[in-house]
């Protein structure tokens, strides 16, 4: 192979990488205090009892399938988005439907030690799955400090590192709260919430 | 059904470009399989060759019109149930509705998936917006 096509490849990586580091830089700063953030705070504060201070966040949830069978290989990735609002004791989770710029919602759904049966999460990360008094899974939610528009599956530039590490202490509070209020002891894997007897 | 919330609208440019993009491919495919121009005049100096390049003609526009046949199709929103391609489904029949993208080679399409079976609205104008204003709250 001739050196400059070789020289021509490194070139393409590297601009690539260059132009995609740019992206996300610019990404990362429009997330600060974008127009989606703030509207996961005005869904926040437009579902919860007037006078009442919550801390809003973005969240999301990803599962992916893989099916198929004989030589074909299908791959599924589920996406779930959320705008959350919590407080010491307390947990909003509103559904979120994205379509090109637009943001709607749907029914909030509201958690305390009361009506939730378990949480299921790992103590110091970000993720929590809630379940209902009959141990059915109602909702999973995963946070994470940067969000940026990567592709129409990733639509949002939010920037949270404050609000992250906020609901990183609220997951590992509540789920005591919650667990230690029915008497559950949780795996902290995801789907596996009881080990097996 | 109850009252109608929202109708998505056919995207008619959206049909006559992928007719575009195919009947293009389809008459690139035939050129190169009768070798070029010349090679069509070889095949138009008999009749067996007129017959076997108009057969293989027909299957190819067949193919490369297919999507006019979505010129038909539609989607509305109602307060208890949809209506697809003129035909109405209830709630209680279909459950919960998702959007999907399915995407085969360079060929994508949107579905929207229901209990009872899943909706090809890849021709339908922005269908999961009209989803969201008839049934979620906007910000």
């Amino acid at each position: 192979m001739e050196t400059k096509y070789i020289i021509i490849g490194v070139v393409v990586i590297v601009v690539l990488f260059v132009f995609y580091y740019i992206k996300i830089t610019i990404d990362e700063k429009k997330g600060q205090n974008s127009e989606e953030k703030q509207k996961v705070k005005d869904i926040i504060k437009k579902i919860t009892p007037e006078g009442e201070d919550y801390t809003a966040l973005y969240a999301v949830w990803e599962k992916i399938d893989i099916g198929g069978g004989g030589r074909t290989v299908t791959t599924t990735t589920h996406y779930w988005y959320y705008a959350v609002g919590f407080k010491p004791g307390e947990l909003y989770v509103v559904p979120l439907s994205f379509d090109g710029g637009d943001i709607s919602y749907g029914e909030p759904m509201n958690f305390t030690k009361e009506n939730t049966g378990m949480i299921n999460a790992k103590e110091g990360d970000s993720w929590m799955s809630i379940y209902d008094l009959e141990g059915k899974e109602i909702v999973s939610v995963l946070a994470g400090p940067s969000n940026t528009k990567d592709d129409k599956y990733h639509p949002v530039n939010i920037q949270q590192k404050e609000e992250y590490e906020a609901f990183c202490a609220f997951i590992k509070e509540f789920m005591k709260e919650v667990n230690d209020y029915h008497n559950v002891t949780v795996t902290g894997k995801v789907g596996k919430p009881l080990a097996k007897k | 059904m109850g009252r109608m919330l929202t109708q998505a609208n056919l995207n008619k440019t959206k049909i006559f470009l992928y007719v575009l993009c195919r009947v293009i491919i389809v008459i690139i495919i035939c050129l190169a399989g009768v070798r070029g121009f010349n090679g069509l005049k070889e095949w138009f100096s008999s009749f067996a060759g007129i017959m076997k390049f108009s057969i293989l003609f027909i299957i190819g526009m067949a193919i490369g019109l297919y999507p006019l046949i979505h010129l038909r199709d539609s989607l509305a929103f109602y307060e208890n149930g949809i209506s697809v391609n003129g035909r109405e489904y209830l709630f209680s029949d279909i459950g919960d509705i998702t959007f999907c993208d399915y995407r085969s080679g360079i060929m994508t399409q949107q579905l929207m998936k229901t209990n009872l079976r899943n909706f090809n609205v890849t021709y339908i104008e922005k269908p999961k917006k009209a989803y969201n204003e008839a049934y979620l709250n906007q910000v």
